[in-house]
């Protein structure tokens, strides 16, 4: 049962990630290698503020606006200066790797008795006092930091998904969309892509960091490695949430992502415990999301053969 | 629908085989034009194979019938049985149902290659006598106070440059090429968007032209010149029809008529008038584009043209003074204007003049006017104009030496 | 009222492949005047109207719309007052956006895009009131994405969204000439409607001659980045489609008069 619920709170914190990633990849259309670096660069500035003392809430909030200082810059150097957009996202995501090791003074913090944006939940959960408390579960004894970090993690999920999906209705939420869809027609209406792009990859690698302060407060480190392969994990859980949620629409978008992450998270715990080796996971992943880029088209030739075979008898 | 022909003496007899219905008509119609252009006027359409006849195809025989009509040609249908028989008859065309064709429907040879054009003389004696009006050398400014009022009688042709406007102020912008025939005036305006215009005689009413520059011929026409392809000579050039009319009329300088089917004719036109040009005006090259239009290769075949000109053999004569030009061959000046027509057939024989001229004047409007000459440019020269068929009517010229 | 001023353009320069494509360009264009912009390939017709749209910087020369300076004003900023349709059916609306989503955007061209929902049911009912009027049945399903309509149908919306806020001027570069001909029949029927009805200042750039002499006031001909012939008024109401060809017959003359021409004329036209 810990296992299950370790998998929906890592779920539901990288499905910020993937949010971000919808963003980028899917609404801008803009490959955004940024992701590595700014997740990181998330949890650095997240874990480094609450070992100063901030308030994680505070530090989570810094942590976001780090990151869409990130994306934006990706999106400068790619409108103002006309690299390409994988190189832009290279340069920013190689840059990142320095300033977080700088940010964080070293490889790696851990913040295992530090304080989280669940402590305040955690506290008004135990009425008992006691530290070491469990809940009872459907008959599983959970330890009720656990409980904390769950309930955390899908409010700030929950609240997160419904901005979005409201933002992206808004007036300025469509042109963002047609920027990315059209650049030609949002042109035509007034809309200019460049600026679109870099306030999109902003608003992406803002939510990229905000799941890896997240992410740092949950696992109890930050670590300058964390981010290697995030933006491909991303991608597989956004091919997952398309191929749960198929209909076209905005909020059904968000939430197919969400549930995305969530069983792709489930997948992998499921993976381990059967004796996948965690070094193997990143392979395993490019294989999915390689496997999930090329198989519609296999599919569909499949099925338009078997269907001609049935029309000839 | 197929057709084959085969000449005997009374003309030609057409064989049609196949259905002649709405599908077949127009192409039927088409084979049967080319007959009447190549100047068979007779025709026997041989309708024993002929399986089926549509008003569609009553149709394209009363059209063959309004065409043969203005060259007083005719057609007749033989061998015609069945309901191709019946169909004609109630259509109206019992009259023109023959047995067969007359004489003994022998095959001769198709046409009677003449090494000659075929000439007629209409009046031995006759003769013209030139006027010239040089009031503009190109492309200097035009001295207004020499253009002359022009009036093309019937007994009379001219071609030049001017206008029809009313005053000579009027004209001053409105100076193009025209070509007269007795009284029918052809006309270009000189102004990219205008299409040619044209001027009618109506009892009293003469046109009057404003003339920069012209040559007006006045009096009677001595010959006349059958000419059409032959096999040692398909296409009649200018220079080789001028040179039979001077040997025909044998004289060194004659004035001339034309009218007959274009193989291709060069020539040019004014986009602007030369009234227009003040000493100060650039009318060089590149400038010169602006002015004047230049065909850029042989236009216009297959219609019809009205050519009037003259022409004079001297080697001693110099262009630069006079109003001629030379010719592709050598020794031999001319200047030439022609009005393009739509194709209309002209009749065989010996036609007369004003007859032909009405005729032009009184069909579908002209589609250009133009300055004809000869392209010597070397490699990418167009040559000289051409005709392959048609009638030269032409005279002796009395006064050579205005030109 | 449009007014161009002296437009160049090259693209480019200095190389093998240097195209002049405007060179010296100058045109008013009154407003309520429908004019036709015509040419060959390469006359630089669309180069005009992309000049116009905002799709580059001229090299010089003033762009003015209704008095305003647009020389230098990038396209997006022009597309409050300029409505544009591409040849390109697909390329003037967005695909995977249902028709009531680029329809919002249209209503809201040039405006300030603000943080209010976009799709409000005001909006809706009168996209639905404008949609009607396209007798294409698309008034019930707003909430399709655009990608699945037809090449006419998202052409005809593509004219609906450039329209729905009056612009100052109408652009169709050559707008049916990738239409199936029924669809495109159709396309240019709503395209005069709604400009009479509007009363818009319109420049289009089109193949077809039977479009420019039925639809415009007025007649433009461009030849090698330059205007050769400007119809207007009681000369274009003379103009037909025979006066057309035989106008770029002229051209074509013109381009054979060389020096060599211009020496033989001066022998053989005395």
């Amino acid at each position: 049962m810990s296992l299950v619920l370790g998998a929906f709170t890592m779920g539901l914190i990288l499905s910020l990630l993937s949010l971000g990633t919808l963003i980028s990849f899917r609404m801008i259309r803009f490959t955004d290698i940024t992701v590595d670096g700014s997740i990181t660069l998330g949890a650095s500035v997240a874990a480094v503020c609450i070992m100063r003392g901030w308030n994680p809430w505070a530090a989570t909030g810094l942590a976001m606006l780090a990151g869409a200082c990130a994306g934006a810059v990706t999106g400068l150097l790619h409108t103002r200066f006309r690299i390409q957009e994988l190189l832009s996202g290279i340069l920013v995501m190689t840059a990142l790797y320095s300033i977080n090791l700088r940010i964080m003074g070293r490889s790696n913090i851990p913040l295992m008795n530090s304080a989280s944006i669940s402590s305040g939940t955690e506290k008004l959960l135990n009425r008992s006092g006691n530290p070491f408390e469990k809940w009872n579960l459907a008959g599983w004894e959970v330890p009720l930091p656990d409980i904390a970090n769950l309930a955390c993690a899908a409010v700030v999920c929950l609240i997160v998904a419904f901005l979005l999906t409201r933002f992206l209705r808004t007036h300025f939420g469509t042109g963002l969309r047609a920027a990315g869809n059209n650049p030609q027609m949002a042109r035509a209406q007034g809309i200019n892509p460049e600026t679109m792009i870099i306030l999109s990859l902003a608003l992406a690698n803002g939510l990229v960091a905000l799941s890896g302060a997240l992410l740092a407060q949950y696992q109890g480190f930050a670590d300058v490695q964390m981010g290697i392969g995030m933006m491909v994990w991303g991608l597989a859980s956004i091919i997952i949430g398309e191929a749960l949620i198929s209909r076209v629409g905005i909020g059904l978008t968000i939430c197919g992502t969400i549930l995305g992450t969530i069983l792709f998270r489930l997948l992998i715990a499921i993976a381990l415990r059967w004796g996948l080796q965690p070094n193997d996971l990143k392979l395993v992943t490019a294989f999915f999301v390689f496997a999930a880029l090329v198989l519609p088209h296999g599919l569909a030739a499949l099925k338009k053969r078997t269907h001609r075979g049935e029309r000839h008898a | 629908m197929q057709l084959s022909q085969t000449k005997i003496k009374e003309g030609l007899v057409v064989k049609a085989v196949g259905r002649l219905d709405a599908s077949w008509a127009d192409l039927f119609m088409e084979g049967m034009l080319q007959e009447v252009r190549a100047g068979e006027h007779h025709l026997f359409i041989d309708a024993s194979e002929l399986t089926y006849v549509s008003s569609a195809g009553i149709r394209s025989l009363i059209l063959l019938q309004k065409e043969l009509f203005t060259v007083q040609g005719w057609f007749r249908i033989i061998h015609a049985v069945g309901m191709v028989r019946q169909t004609l008859a109630l259509a109206g065309f019992e009259q023109w149902l023959l047995e067969k064709a007359p004489g003994k429907e022998e095959p001769c040879v198709r046409e009677a290659v003449t090494d000659k054009p075929a000439c007629f003389n209409l009046q031995w004696d006759a003769a013209l006598s030139a006027r010239a009006i040089s009031a503009w050398n190109p492309w200097n400014p035009v001295r207004m106070d020499q253009c002359r009022k022009l009036v093309v009688d019937e007994q009379s042709f001219a071609l030049g440059i001017g206008s029809a406007a009313d005053t000579l102020d009027q004209s001053r912008e409105l100076f193009g090429e025209f070509m007269a025939i007795q009284g029918c005036v052809a006309m270009q305006p000189p102004d990219e968007h205008s299409r040619p215009d044209y001027l009618v005689p109506e009892k009293s009413f003469l046109p009057e032209l404003h003339s920069i520059q012209a040559i007006l011929c006045r009096g009677a026409m001595s010959h006349l010149l059958r000419f059409s392809p032959r096999t040692e000579q398909p296409v009649h050039s200018l220079s080789t029809l001028i040179t039979e009319a001077m040997r025909v009329t044998e004289a060194s300088a004659i004035g001339f008529v034309i009218a007959g089917e274009i193989e291709g004719l060069v020539g040019a036109s004014l986009l602007r008038s030369p009234g227009r040009i003040t000493p100060e005006t650039s009318t060089d090259f590149p400038a010169m584009r602006d002015w004047i239009n230049f065909c850029g290769e042989r236009m216009f075949s297959g219609e019809q043209a009205l050519i009037c000109g003259t022409a004079l053999r001297n080697e001693q004569y110099h262009p630069q003074q006079g109003a001629l030009l030379p010719l592709a061959e050598p020794g031999l000046f001319a200047h030439l204007h022609a009005a393009v027509f739509p194709y209309q057939p002209l009749p065989n024989g010996r036609i007369e003049l004003a007859a032909t001229v009405r005729r032009f004047f009184n069909g579908p409007p002209p589609r250009a006017v133009l300055h004809l000459l000869n392209d010597s440019r070397p490699g990418v020269g167009l040559g000289e104009s051409a005709l392959l068929r048609g009638a030269c009517w032409c005279a002796t010229l009395s006064n050579p030496e205005v030109l | 009222m449009l007014e161009l001023v002296n437009l160049h353009k090259t693209f480019m320069p200095g190389t093998a492949n240097e195209v002049r494509a405007l060179q010296g360009v100058s045109l008013t264009i009154q407003p309520g005047t429908f004019a036709v912009l015509i040419g060959s390939n390469g006359s630089g017709k669309s180069t005009l109207l992309n000049a116009v749209a905002g799709s580059f910087a001229p090299d010089a020369g003033t762009i003015r719309l209704n008095g305003c300076d647009l020389t230098r004003l990038p396209e997006h900023r022009r597309a409050a007052r300029i409505g544009r349709v591409f040849q390109n059916p697909f390329a003037g609306t967005a695909a995977e956006m249902s028709i009531a989503e680029n329809l919002a955007l249209a209503m809201h061209r040039g405006k300030h895009r603000s943080l209010r929902p976009a799709l409000t049911r005001n909006a809706r009912t009168q996209m639905a009131d404008r949609i009607r009027e396209l007798k294409m049945d698309l008034e019930n399903r707003l909430d399709n994405p655009i990608g699945t309509l037809s090449g006419g149908q998202r052409q005809a919306l593509t004219l609906l969204m450039a329209t729905w806020t009056r612009p100052d001027l109408l652009l169709l570069d050559e707008h049916t000439a990738a239409l199936d001909p029924k669809s495109a029949a159709k396309v240019t029927a709503l395209t005069q409607s709604i400009v009479q009805r509007e009363k818009l200042t319109t420049l289009m750039v089109t193949h077809s001659m039977q479009q420019a002499v039925d639809m415009s006031d007025r007649i433009i001909m461009m030849h090698r980045g330059a205007i050769v012939q400007d119809y207007r008024d009681e000369h274009k109401q003379r103009i037909r489609i025979p006066d057309l060809m035989a106008a770029f017959d002229r051209l074509a003359r013109r381009e054979l008069f060389d020096e060599s021409v211009a020496d033989l004329l001066k022998s053989q036209y005395a």
